[in-house]
């Protein structure tokens, strides 16, 4: 590693520009562009969205919108497809005659675009990267989560493209991007407002870039995200330095029905992949949907753990193989799902040990006391339970009863309180046994939840080393990295199929649905909202 | 009253690599707030620190150095023996003899009093002879000093080398520091990060103070592991599991370690460094309730030793809790 961009020197940076840090809005006046932010407003505001029919002329519309707002190709490239989604945006709306005239004017100010083919935007672009390349040797950066998925006006065939501009040019998709680099200019080519908001909070305030460049046409509005602070304190109030980017306002008035339209469609964008329910109810588990760079999408536990490879593939040893937090999956990351149900894995993995050590019943063994609390909860709320083993002294709460009676939770965790419900299951009739033999019960079924537990953890250490074994053989093999949408057939041990996913966009709002659906990986391919 | 030499950034500079920098005001300020939290004690009282930074690459690093310098200025040579005497017993303990530099460990027994003579009774569990392994000794107080008696497991040769020179490149920014203090037992803190990435982030840079030869920040930080009983002045865990130990000050770096807060001994001050897009609502909340319960106390000195500003993108906010 050179010292330019060791740790040393990226927090250093980091430091410098979070001091110093230039946000510069670049306004450009062009009338086509502000006229179809105009049009698109008024139509928006007509259009009622929770007809599907409308709702799919609105996406229609924000796509149009977009492309044209967040592109920085010349608008006559054959990759936009302006014309063609003009005509299936008319196409679309033909049944909704108060919107005629309207798209007809929009229909003229898009064929004065595409005809007249250059793109005042990417002029000012290339005009302020030639500048960033004079005046400063560091990276550029330009920031394209400009929203989930796949950013309209942003055709990943193009990205090669931007990408030949400089070889300091870089593409910032993700957290990943920006946490591994510092740059002296990062591109903002919009106003952002369906990029997803903690990337923008990190490009904004951790120090990213010494100079932000954002280009808006006129009409566009640009905020900056507020930033969650500490409180002032009596013992350092006074002694803090406020950073420059903190300070500055915004005082553009905007267009208060284009900012309805891009929070709808920032919850329709989910809403079209998911459609899952966001308020909880019984039998629903919270979980983070999580869209793949392949078109594919799953649902994983909001408060579980997955297994993930290092972004850039390269898997060198075991260590490589990191289990985090659903919630710190980021843009970009590469993650490690069985296909059709990832929980499998692990209980097949726990069977091969049981079997291997003659204790094939354990699991039957540890867990039989489930049946007597399910009983119970027949005539008893989980809350009524929780209550009746804290007047036991055995702290818990409903959530964990109902953790206990499904199959994603072994037992309690904690020897006397699992020893109080099953005194009080036994108390309850549910558990035919008194005295030292309910004594000797409880004894033996801690132990063997003690005893799967371990078994548990055994599994989880083979998988990942027959996993890891698969994996270095596959990169062995093909002398290079892994790619975004892999599939791996563990042969001969656990006969599983595994999926290595890219992770496109988060959605960052947990849904709520039924365990089920947990791992279950939807084919999105096709789906409207994926262009 | 000064925490820290006058001008720290020209007392020390960094070789990062091979790329010799002076160290910048942002360094110069963690290593400030690190010697801040360690000396700031009121009784009955513990401080709670947050800093929430920009990035917290290497931030738990530089406090952990000012905890450090802290630490060794304050250090105050206590009775062996007295300490001794508090342990419980079979608490595994380490001596070496002065003659001969032989190394033993043992578990304690007991002590016994021969009229009016004190005596450490140990059974031997590690001796350079293997006959020696599984006798009893009992040693006299008067003959104490003479076995280096220590908790920690002493270091090995290439570790005392290591600690020596931390130890002298630390004498140029302590006054009058005590010889004793990188020998004795007991670490200054306690640093709860992910210890891999902190490993590697620290891997390759040095600190020259004071135009010395340069040092690795790896040996001027006197690490070990927490879970290993060998001599160390600062102590590293990961965020889970039982995070054991007392020390005057844990730091805990990122937002998954101060997740742990609350399995940490009281009496301990805190640190918690978070970068921007780690401080969320959550620890915001948690941040409020602390602030609602916190007293109005202030320590003269200290404040008196509090630079009038802050680097810029140094976020703080302290709080004095009840113990």
């Amino acid at each position: 590693m050179t010292a330019a961009n060791s740790v040393f020197s990226r927090t250093n940076r980091a430091f410098e520009n979070a001091g110093l840090s230039c946000l510069k809005r670049h306004e450009i006046d062009f009338s086509p562009a502000a006229q179809v932010m105009q049009i698109s407003s008024r139509l928006f505001q007509m259009l009622d969205r929770s007809d599907p029919v409308q709702a799919e002329v609105s996406l229609r519309l924000w796509v149009l919108r977009s492309s044209i707002l967040f592109t920085l190709l010349p608008f006559g490239d054959s990759a936009l497809r302006l014309q063609l989604q003009m005509n299936e945006l008319e196409q679309s709306s033909l049944g909704l005659p108060d919107a005629t005239q309207l798209i007809e004017t929009l229909k003229k100010y898009v064929t004065d675009i595409v005809s007249v083919g250059r793109n005042p935007k990417r002029e000012l672009f290339l005009h302020v990267l030639d500048e960033s390349i004079e005046k400063d040797g560091g990276k550029i950066g330009i920031f394209c989560a400009l929203s989930a998925g796949r950013p309209p006006g942003w055709p990943s065939e193009r990205y090669a493209q931007l990408s030949a501009l400089s070889d300091r040019l870089m593409l910032i998709g993700s957290r990943r991007h920006m946490r591994a680099n510092v740059f002296g200019t990062v591109i903002l080519p919009c106003a952002c407002c369906n990029a997803p908001p903690e990337l923008l909070s990190d490009l904004l305030f951790s120090g990213c870039a010494a100079k932000l460049e954002v280009l808006l046409y006129k009409g566009e509005r640009f905020q900056i995200p507020k930033r969650l602070m500490l409180p002032v304190d009596g013992i350092f109030a006074g002694r803090l330095q406020k950073t420059d980017i903190e300070s500055e306002v915004n005082v553009i008035s905007g267009d208060s029905s284009m900012s309805a339209v891009d929070t709808w469609v920032n919850e329709a964008f989910w809403q079209g992949l998911h459609g899952a329910e966001r308020n909880s109810s019984h039998n629903l588990v919270p979980a983070n949907y999580m869209l793949f760079c392949d078109g594919t999408g799953t649902f994983l536990p909001a408060n579980g753990r997955i297994l993930t490879l290092p972004a850039d593939g390269e898997v060198t040893d075991e260590a490589d193989l990191c289990l985090v937090r659903v919630e710190n999956v980021c843009e970009g990351d590469l993650i490690v799902l069985r296909s059709g149900d990832s929980g499998f894995l692990l209980d097949e993995a726990t069977d091969r040990i049981m079997s291997s050590e003659d204790n094939e019943s354990l699991f039957e063994i540890a867990t039989d006391w489930k049946e007597a609390l399910e009983a119970l909860l027949v005539t008893h709320s989980n809350e009524q339970v929780a209550q009746a083993l804290r007047e036991r002294d055995a702290q818990t709460n409903a959530a964990s009863i109902r953790q206990w009676i499904g199959p994603d939770v072994l037992g309690p965790g904690n020897e006397r309180v699992f020893k109080e419900l099953i005194n009080l299951l036994a108390d309850k009739g549910k558990i035919k046994k008194v005295d030292g033999e309910l004594i000797r019960y409880a004894d033996s079924r801690w132990k063997s939840l003690q005893e799967l537990r371990g078994v548990r953890h055994k599994a989880g250490n083979l998988i990942r080393q027959d996993l890891f074994k698969v994996l270095f053989n596959r990169i062995e093999s093909r002398n290079g990295q892994l790619n975004d949408g892999e599939r791996i057939h563990v042969e001969g041990v656990t006969g599983a199929e595994l999926l290595i996913l890219r992770v496109s966009s988060v959605d960052r709002n947990p849904a709520h649905v039924p365990p089920s659906r947990l791992g279950q990986v939807d084919d999105l391919k096709g789906n409207k909202w994926l262009g | 009253m000064n925490l820290l030499p006058a001008d720290l950034s020209k007392s020390i500079s960094i070789l990062d690599g091979c790329e010799k920098s002076s160290l910048p005001d942002w360094a110069a300020s963690l290593i400030w707030l690190g010697a801040w939290c360690r000396s700031n004690r009121l009784a009955g009282k513990r401080l709670i620190v947050f800093a929430v930074l920009p990035t917290r690459e290497l931030a738990a690093a530089f406090a952990s150095l000012g905890c450090l310098i802290s630490g060794a200025g304050n250090f105050v040579d206590a009775l062996s023996w007295s300490t001794f005497k508090k342990l419980p017993l079979g608490r595994s303990v380490f001596w070496i003899s002065k003659i001969g530099s032989k190394r033993y460990s043992g578990k304690i027994i007991g002590f016994k009093d021969y009229d009016g003579s004190e005596f450490i009774v140990v059974d031997v569990t590690k001796a350079p002879k293997k006959a020696e392994v599984g006798t009893r000794r009992e040693i006299s107080r008067n003959y104490f000093d003479d076995y280096l008696f220590t908790e920690e497991k002493p270091a090995t040769a290439p570790r005392s080398a290591s600690f020596d020179a931390a130890a002298q490149s630390l004498s140029y920014l302590v006054e009058n520091l005590n010889p004793k203090w990188i020998w004795a037992d007991g670490a200054e803190g306690l640093l709860v990060t992910n210890v891999a990435t902190f490993e590697s982030a620290i891997a390759g840079l040095s600190l020259s103070i004071e135009g010395q030869n340069p040092i690795a920040m790896s040996d001027l930080l006197c690490l070990e592991r927490n879970k290993i009983q060998s001599h160390a002045k600062l102590r590293i865990d990961h965020p889970k599991g039982v995070i054991s130990g007392n020390f005057p000050i844990v730091i805990l770096d990122g937002a998954k370690a101060f997740m742990v807060h609350e399995h940490l001994t009281a009496g301990s001050n805190m640190l918690v460094i978070l970068d921007r897009s780690e401080y969320q609502e959550g620890i915001h909340d948690e941040v409020m309730q602390l602030k609602s319960i916190s007293s109005d106390c202030q320590n003269a000195d200290l404040k008196s030793a509090m630079p009038g500003t802050l680097t810029p993108g140094v976020e703080l906010a302290a709080y004095w809790v009840d113990e």
